[in-house]
């Protein structure tokens, strides 16, 4: 055995204690909650709401994990999973980490910058929301009046530019995830709410064309 | 909704997510310096992601302001932001419980508020859970498809993050509009940056936060 799969052995060994630590620190809040105000939900109220916001994001969840485990790494993964904002975020922070330190994803170093990465980002959001919950709440008017305008907008913010990065590098790999995705969206998919869970169709369009690509020779 | 034990159980919580964060940090860092990178290296890594986390927090920040009157108080927003979870989920599913309730807010009613707590916490708790089970598995795979054959391993990572840019990429271009703006000027400022990067090399720690600022703040003078 090598040292990188020691290595790896280590932080699932750990990676699995900490995240059924966070299930539990996770559940006790609604839990606290109910068994202080002797207030339990309804079973009426329970089903709906699970009809409604578990089924769309049931799937999603598991979705994103098989997604974004391989791009994130073991040591991010793990890190990623419990505190959440991974498109939006840690993802953008390990791939801007790996590219500036000029490590590919899913390599033994890409591993390391990348938890790195997705480690620093959690402690500073973190921090950042502690400091907002005590100093900034105050001046909530200001926020909502300058910043919610064009905060919808930060992701397209965010993507095109790391895009641009990694077209740059792979543009041969970008070309047809892309087309298919804006044909499906443009004539079949309307409903922009449900078209973030069809990542999984641009994957498989995605790896079966890089594969492709790749026997052929061409990258 | 401001009982000291729900605000003993959420520093609880938030300490949790820095210790574990700290955790891997170091083992990672450990781990980089028997692999031969350098201290250098792996600073800079802490210093640039630390740098580009500062902006998408705002919105997260901005969001958690916007929670507040919707749980009549800023511990749960808060709680609930520091781990998995997001300020369109949170408001999506406080909504679909107060809707289904017929209810005006969910604070008012404790029955109401603890659906809601219980519907929103373990609704997101898929990716966490399918974690738990699989993650050691799906782990070793990965690593058998690396170690048979490692150029193919890494194409089939970037082929993987290029499904997400090209959902993301289409999905902007076919809401059109300012969102199909907002990627384009984003692109342009992160070519014109990173190009500047090649001359002046300290520039290119700032290339992504700098595009995004620069996105938005164009969009917020095109917008008012």
């Amino acid at each position: 055995m090598n040292t990188q799969e020691q290595y790896l052995k280590t932080l699932h060994h750990a990676g699995l204690r900490f995240s059924l630590a966070a299930v539990v620190l996770m559940i006790s809040i609604p839990l606290a909650y109910s068994l202080i105000t002797g207030a339990w939900p309804t079973a009426d109220l329970l089903l709906i709401g699970f009809m409604t916001v578990g089924v769309i994001y049931l799937p999603i969840g598991i979705i994103e994990f098989f997604n974004y485990a391989p791009m994130l790494g073991v040591g991010g993964t793990y890190i990623a999973e419990v505190t959440g904002n991974i498109a939006n975020m840690k993802l953008p922070a390990a791939l801007n980490a790996m590219k500036q330190a000029n490590v590919e994803p899913g390599t033994d170093e890409g591993e390391i910058i990348s938890a790195i990465a997705i480690a620093t980002s959690s402690i500073i959001t973190t921090i950042v929301i502690l400091i907002g919950v005590l100093v900034l709440v105050p001046f909530q008017g200001f926020f909502i009046t300058y910043l919610q305008p064009v905060a919808v907008y930060m992701i397209p913010a965010i993507f095109g530019a790391l895009g641009v990065v990694f077209i740059a590098r792979h543009w041969r790999l970008s070309i047809l995830p892309t087309v298919v995705m804006l044909a499906l969206f443009l004539f079949v998919v309307k409903d922009d709410s449900i078209r973030p869970a069809l990542i999984p169709v641009a994957s498989i369009v995605s790896i079966a064309s890089a594969r492709y690509f790749f026997k052929k020779g061409w990258i | 909704m401001n009982s000291i034990i729900i605000y003993i159980l959420g520093i609880t919580l938030v300490g949790f997510v820095l210790f574990q964060s700290a955790y891997f940090l170091n083992k990672a860092y450990q781990r980089g310096l028997e692999l031969g990178l350098s201290r250098e290296q792996l600073r800079e890594t802490i210093r640039s992601s630390a740098v580009f986390t500062i902006v998408p927090s705002i919105p997260i920040l901005i969001g958690l302001v916007t929670l507040i009157p919707i749980f009549g108080g800023v511990v749960i927003p808060w709680i609930r932001l520091s781990v998995l979870g997001s300020v369109a989920y949170e408001t999506y599913a406080a909504n679909a419980v107060r809707a289904a309730a017929g209810v005006e807010s969910i604070f008012e009613h404790p029955q109401v508020f603890s659906a809601t707590l219980w519907t929103m916490t373990v609704s997101i708790m898929a990716g966490l859970v399918t974690m738990i089970i699989f993650f050691r598995k799906y782990s070793q795979k990965l690593q058998e498809i690396k170690s048979k054959d490692s150029r193919w391993g890494e194409i089939l990572v970037v082929a993987l993050f290029m499904g997400l840019v090209g959902t993301i990429g289409a999905q902007q271009i076919a809401l059109g509009g300012y969102n199909t703006l907002a990627l384009f000027i984003s692109m342009a400022i992160m070519l014109v940056v990173g190009l500047a990067s090649k001359k002046w090399k300290w520039l290119e720690e700032f290339a992504l936060p700098v595009s995004i600022l620069g996105t938005l703040t164009i969009l917020y003078i095109l917008l008012t």
